[in-house]
């Protein structure tokens, strides 16, 4: 595994606040993520975990706050935020995938018509991509002939296609059966041992403590545990933390 | 999409209904008009009255078509600009364009021709009669089928918007490929019901000097004293829209089983 280098930040996230409505969701949250890490964000639901993921690519708007990414302020009013999603990858519940695009068109979409690669190198690129994922075979497929499992694989080959710097996984394993949570959390670990920095909203304890290397705990829109997974784990400094850990073991 | 499953009959049920309509209308004809069949066959499906005429018939059908093609393409490519613009949700273009959707809405499409070409001269504005039926057909169909996009548009789920945004797409290349496509498909069926309506339409342009299908027939009867020429006119708009009702179903049904 890659270690995580302090010396270059990511994502540096200062009291960051959302409101739906009255309705207080992210209450003044910092933290800064650094290269390579691999950042597990848990808590109840209801206590911002998904909101918090989505306004990093301000898929949903912050607020108030500051959010830097590398060293552009990414909550500039004026900001390009096509240009910087490109460097940032998502992964989501219900997949996402396009419809009415084979999983092959879906991994090559953005990189052909948003990074400008040729057909031909999308093209290979994405047939890697699928197999790293276990999917050469589903080239062809639409999404609706594969299972959620494969779905999400693709969805993951997708966001890997544009090359990202940062990936987001916001509750990648929620929406499948048991069975086929494995096959998804088997290509997250693998993109943990290759390197890549990575924030995960999940509640599989498995690649919690395998593969992340820090937790946030988000309890009402505060964090209020923030750490390496070995210290969270065994030492919660909040009581909220244990109570919420006791429910989920 | 239910929307469309109340609107699928099975085909035979439909035929059985349209043979019915005919029986008791013939029943009827007989039971009161003491109308013999000889006499309709003379006067309803003459043929002698037809020789030499089915040209003229026939080119009065091209006209129909031509009316039709361009006005089908123009009113869609329109009506789907009308739908961009409306999901934009910019409010003064939305009060306009739900202003001219009203308008449409109110409107007898044959007014509005009516107005176009022998209105607008008197601005010393003038179209002929093929750009008057065009451009009045198109403008009142791409209302609805704008009305069409939108609603197709609107039924895709948010993940797929954030899925293309969280790509790096701009909400231009997000309309482009991945909602306009997939909304397309969605609203095919009442797509291809709105251009069975563009056709149909084409019919009003006969009040003006544009020699279309129904405008020919009308001519042969009166020329001819007979009205068969306007019997065989249905038939032939019938040849037209039987393929694309055929069709309209065939879509629906395919959306039923996949959807």
């Amino acid at each position: 595994m890659q270690q995580t280098d302090p010396s270059e930040p990511i994502l540096r996230i200062i009291e960051l606040e959302k409101f739906f409505g009255s309705l207080h969701v992210l209450k003044s949250l910092s933290t800064t993520i650094y290269k390579g890490e691999v950042v597990s964000v848990i808590g109840p639901s209801g206590g911002g975990k998904s909101t918090f993921i989505r306004c990093l690519n301000r898929i949903e708007e912050p607020t108030s706050g500051q959010i830097y990414f590398g060293d552009r302020e990414i909550t500039d009013r004026h900001i390009n935020m096509s240009e910087i999603r490109r460097d940032m990858g998502m992964v989501f519940q219900n997949f996402g995938l396009f419809p009415h695009l084979t999983a092959q068109e879906n991994v090559m979409l953005a990189p052909v018509k948003v990074r400008k690669v040729s057909r031909r190198e999308a093209q290979e690129d994405g047939e890697r991509l699928l197999k790293r994922v276990g999917l050469e075979d589903k080239a062809e497929s639409y999404p609706d002939q594969l299972s959620g499992g494969q779905q999400q694989r693709v969805a993951i080959a997708r966001a890997l296609a544009m090359k990202p710097k940062v990936l987001f996984f916001d509750e990648p394993t929620s929406a499948l059966d048991p069975e086929m949570v494995r096959e998804v959390l088997d290509v997250m670990v693998g993109l943990v041992e290759d390197g890549m920095t990575m924030i995960v909203v999940s509640h599989e304890m498995s690649f919690i403590k395998e593969a992340s290397s820090r937790v946030l705990v988000l309890v009402d829109g505060e964090i209020i545990e923030d750490g390496p997974v070995s210290e969270v784990m065994s030492g919660p400094k909040h009581e909220r933390t244990k109570e919420f850990l006791g429910k989920l073991l | 999409m239910s929307i469309h499953t109340n609107r699928f009959t099975p085909l035979w049920v439909q035929g059985l209904a349209a043979l019915g309509v005919l029986l008791i209308a013939g029943w009827a004809l007989q039971h009161y008009g003491d109308i013999d069949l000889e006499r309709i066959r003379h006067i309803f499906f003459n043929m002698e009255v037809m020789e030499g005429q089915w040209g003229l018939l026939m080119s009065g059908l091209w006209i129909t078509t031509e009316l039709a093609v361009v006005s089908i393409i123009l009113s869609t490519i329109l009506g789907l600009l009308v739908a961009i613009f409306r999901i934009k949700e910019n409010k003064i273009i939305n009060v306009l364009l739900v202003g001219y959707l009203e308008f449409c809405r109110a409107t007898p499409i044959l007014v509005a021709l009516i107005v176009v070409y022998f209105g607008l001269p008197f601005l010393n504005i003038r179209f002929s009669a093929f750009e008057s039926g065009v451009i009045v057909i198109v403008f009142v169909h791409a209302a609805y089928i704008g009305e069409a996009f939108r609603s197709g548009i609107m039924a895709i789920h948010r993940t797929q918007t954030e899925a293309s945004y969280a790509l790096g797409m701009t909400p231009r290349q997000t309309l482009q490929y991945i909602l306009v496509p997939q909304a397309f498909r969605m609203v095919l069926p009442s797509l291809a019901n709105q251009w069975i309506g563009v056709i149909k339409d084409t019919a009003v342009t006969s009040l003006l000097a544009i020699t279309e299908l129904l405008k020919a027939a009308q001519i042969i009867a009166t020329w001819k004293a007979n009205p068969t020429p306007l019997v065989m006119s249905t038939f032939l708009y019938l040849l037209i829209l039987i393929p694309l009702t055929i069709l309209t179903m065939k879509l629906e049904r395919n959306q039923k089983l996949t959807r």
